[in-house]
C-alpha cells in the first residue's frame, strides 16, 4: 500500500462552497476541505458520502480536478467534476452551499509526472470525467519551473460536452479538441487526434497519460503499446470501498493470471500492465 | 422451520427493563464472554469486522486502530491462492451491495508469512475466516494455524454463495455437521460455523453445527441475488449471480439469529446490514451475543470508536448497566 493512501483520513467538517450546473448534466463540486485539500495529488481521488440514509448505501469515488487557492501547502477547498448519471449523482445535484459533506480522501496513488526531453511532448488525453485528474496534473505542472513539455487533447462527442475545455485554456495549458460531429477542433474521435500529434515527435521522445470513457482508454492503450510510448492510462472502476478493503474494483494482469486492485495499486495503471479487456 | 421449535418465553423470566435508576455512559459494560473449549474469549465489547469486508487488517489502518475490534476476522484463507471471480465483482442494488469477489486470497502459506504478524501487531485475537474445497483442505488451514499466536479460533466458511465448494457444504446439515466435525477432530481451538441463508431451514444447519463441536454459529452470509441488464440479457456482474449484503437484508438477518438463538444453546454472531448501534442492540435482543460489521465498513471505515460510546449512551438511557443483560430479551407476545 502507498504511503499516500496510509495518510487518509476521514476530514471532519467539510462544507459546500460550491455546487455549479455546468450544463449537459455536469456538475461542478467544490468542498472546503481544509485538511484533505493539501494532501492531494493529481491522480487521487475522494469517496463522497451522498446520503446519511441507507439508499444510496454507498459512496461514490471522484478524481479530484482541483486544489485551491493552489495545490499544495495552503490548499483549503477541493474541487471535482461529475455527471449526474444515477441514484447517487442524482442526490449530488442537491447538494447546497452552506451544508456539511463527508469525504474519505485523498485515495489512490498520485499519477506520475512523466520526463521527456526538450523536444518531446507529454501527451494528455481526456474524455468526459476523465478531464478531472488531467487538469489536476497541469496545475502541477504549471507549478514546475522545470515541466516537461505538455499538451491537452480533449474529445467529446460534441462542442457542448467538452466539459472543462475552458479551464484548461485559462491555466494557459496547449490544448486541442476533437469532436465527433465537428462542432469544434478536430472532427472525429481524441485517439485519431492523438495519433496525428504523436506524428509530430521526435521518435522516443513521447509520453502520455490518458483518462476517458473505456472504449477511448482501450484504443490510448493499444495505440501506446504500438508506438512504444510510455503511457498511463487512469480507470475509474466501480469501487465500494476505495481504500483497498473489498476487493471489488479489480483489473487482471495482462497473462490473466490474477486480479490487481484499481484503488491502493492504481488507479493509474501504465499500459503495459493493463490487459487488452480491462 | 416451524414455530413449534422455537422455546416459549419463560413467564418467570423478570421484565428486561430494569429498576429505576440513573446510570451514566461510562458505568456501562459492553463486555462479552463467549465460552469455547480453549476457554472464555473475554471481550470488552461485542463488534468484530464480517470476514471479506475487513481485509486483512491494514486496509484499515489509516481510519483506526484495527485492534479497536473486539477481535479482528480477516478475510477468508483457503489452502492454496485463490485468484477470485472475473470482474465486474460489485454492483450497488437498493440499500445493498451485490458482489461476486470469489474468495480471492494469498492462500494459507502467504497469509502466515506475511498477513498473520501484521495482524498480531494490532493486538486483538484474530478468528481465522477459513475455506476450502474439501475437508481435508478445512482441516490442513486449522491444524497449520491453530498453535499460532494471537490466533483465537477460526470462523469456518461454509456458506459463500459465489464459489460452489463452500456453499455445498452450507446447504445440507449432515455435511455442515461432518466439516464441522471433521475440523473439530483435530483442534481444540475455537470453531464459529458461518452459516448461509441460502438454505430453508437455518436452525437444521445451526443445530448440525452445535452438535459436530461447533463453539459459535455466525449469521448471515449473503443471500443470493442478481442484478440484470435486459437490454443485453447480460449480469451486471461478472458471474451470473452474486452475494447480497447491506440493510437490505437486515430484516432477514435478524429474523435468522432469532430463530436460531432459540434453537441452539451456544453463542451466536449476528451479521447482516448493521449500520448503526441500534442494529447492534436490535441482534442482541433477539439473541446474538457478538455481531459482525461487514459493508458498513465500506461507508464508515472508523464507525466503531463512535459506536463504542453510542452503544453506552443508548444503554444508559434505557437505564440498562450492561449489555449482557439485555440478551435474547425479545419478547414474542
Amino acid at each position: 500500500m502507498s504511503r499516500a493512501t496510509r495518510e487518509v483520513r476521514t476530514v471532519e467538517p467539510s462544507t459546500i462552497t460550491r455546487n455549479e450546473d455546468l450544463g449537459e448534466g455536469w456538475f461542478l463540486l467544490e468542498v472546503h476541505a481544509p485538511s484533505l485539500a493539501p494532501r492531494v495529488r493529481a491522480g487521487q481521488f475522494v469517496q463522497v458520502k451522498v446520503s446519511e440514509g441507507d439508499d444510496p448505501l454507498i459512496r461514490r469515488p471522484f478524481s479530484v480536478s482541483d486544489v485551491l487557492p493552489e495545490p499544495g501547502d495552503g490548499a483549503e477547498r477541493i474541487q471535482i467534476l461529475y455527471q449526474v448519471v444515477g441514484p447517487g449523482t442524482r442526490r449530488m445535484q442537491r447538494f447546497r452551499p452552506e451544508e456539511p459533506v463527508d469525504l474519505l480522501g485523498p485515495l489512490g496513488n498520485p499519477l506520475p509526472h512523466p520526463e521527456v526531453p526538450s523536444n518531446g511532448l507529454l501527451l494528455l488525453v481526456g474524455g468526459g470525467i476523465g478531464v478531472a485528474p488531467l487538469h489536476m496534473l497541469c496545475r502541477e505542472l504549471a507549478a514546475r519551473a522545470d515541466a516537461p513539455p505538455h499538451k491537452v487533447l480533449l474529445g467529446a462527442r460534441r462542442r457542448s460536452l467538452l466539459v472543462g475545455w475552458e479551464a484548461f485554456e485559462r491555466l494557459g495549458v496547449d490544448t486541442e479538441v476533437s469532436t465527433d460531429d465537428g462542432s469544434a477542433g478536430h472532427a472525429g474521435n481524441v485517439v485519431e487526434l492523438a495519433r496525428r500529434v504523436l506524428d509530430t515527435v521526435p521518435a522516443g521522445a513521447a509520453a502520455g497519460i490518458g483518462c476517458g470513457p473505456h472504449g477511448m482508454n482501450v484504443a490510448l492503450r493499444d495505440l501506446s503499446l504500438e508506438r512504444e510510448i510510455p503511457f498511463w492510462i487512469s480507470l475509474e472502476n466501480y469501487m465500494p470501498c476505495g481504500f483497498g478493503a473489498c476487493f471489488g474494483c479489480v483489473i487482471p494482469t495482462p497473462d490473466g493470471s490474477r486480479y490487481r486492485r484499481v484503488c491502493v495499486e492504481g488507479p493509474a495503471f501504465p499500459t503495459s500492465e493493463l490487459p487488452a479487456v480491462f | 422451520m416451524t414455530m413449534s421449535r422455537l422455546r416459549s418465553p419463560d413467564p418467570t423470566a423478570a421484565d428486561a427493563r430494569p429498576a429505576n435508576r440513573t446510570i451514566s455512559p461510562a458505568e456501562v459494560d459492553l463486555s462479552v464472554e463467549i465460552p469455547t473449549r480453549r476457554g472464555p474469549w473475554r471481550w470488552s465489547h461485542p463488534i468484530l469486522p464480517a470476514s471479506g469486508t475487513f481485509g486483512y487488517g491494514e486496509e484499515f489502518e489509516p481510519f483506526l486502530p484495527p485492534g479497536t475490534f473486539a477481535a479482528i476476522v480477516p478475510k477468508s484463507i483457503s489452502l492454496e491462492p485463490r485468484p477470485g471471480n472475473p470482474p465486474p465483482r460489485c454492483i450497488e442494488t437498493p440499500a445493498g451491495l451485490l458482489n461476486s469477489i470469489g474468495l480471492q486470497n494469498p492462500g494459507l502459506e502467504a497469509f502466515r508469512a506475511r498477513n498473520l504478524p501484521q495482524l498480531r501487531r494490532y493486538g486483538a485475537p484474530i478468528v481465522v475466516n477459513v475455506v476450502g474445497r474439501s475437508i481435508e483442505d478445512y482441516q490442513q488451514v486449522v491444524e497449520s494455524l491453530h498453535e499460532e499466536e494471537g490466533v483465537a479460533g477460526f470462523e469456518l466458511n461454509v456458506s459463500c454463495p459465489n464459489v460452489k465448494e463452500g456453499l455445498q457444504f452450507g446447504l445440507d446439515p449432515e455435511a455442515t455437521g461432518q466439516l464441522i466435525a471433521a475440523v473439530r477432530s483435530v483442534t481444540d481451538a475455537a470453531l464459529v460455523a458461518k452459516l448461509t441463508p441460502n438454505v430453508t431451514d437455518i436452525v437444521e444447519q445451526a443445530q448440525a453445527a452445535e452438535a459436530a463441536g461447533a463453539d459459535v454459529v455466525s449469521l448471515v452470509n449473503t443471500l443470493r441475488g442478481m442484478a440484470i441488464d435486459w437490454r443485453t440479457g447480460r449480469s451486471r456482474l461478472g458471474l451470473p449471480t452474486g452475494g447480497l449484503s447491506g440493510p437490505a437484508i437486515r430484516p432477514v438477518a435478524l429474523r435468522m439469529v432469532y430463530e436460531v438463538a432459540q434453537g441452539v444453546s451456544i453463542p451466536v454472531c449476528g451479521i447482516g446490514g448493521i449500520t448503526d448501534p441500534e442494529h447492534v442492540l436490535d441482534f442482541v435482543v433477539v439473541g446474538a451475543s457478538i455481531v459482525q460489521v461487514g459493508t458498513h465498513l465500506y461507508r464508515d471505515p472508523a464507525c466503531l470508536v463512535e459506536w463504542l460510546d453510542r452503544l453506552r449512551v443508548l444503554l444508559a438511557a434505557e437505564g440498562h448497566s450492561r449489555l449482557s443483560d439485555l440478551r435474547g430479551t425479545f419478547r414474542a407476545g
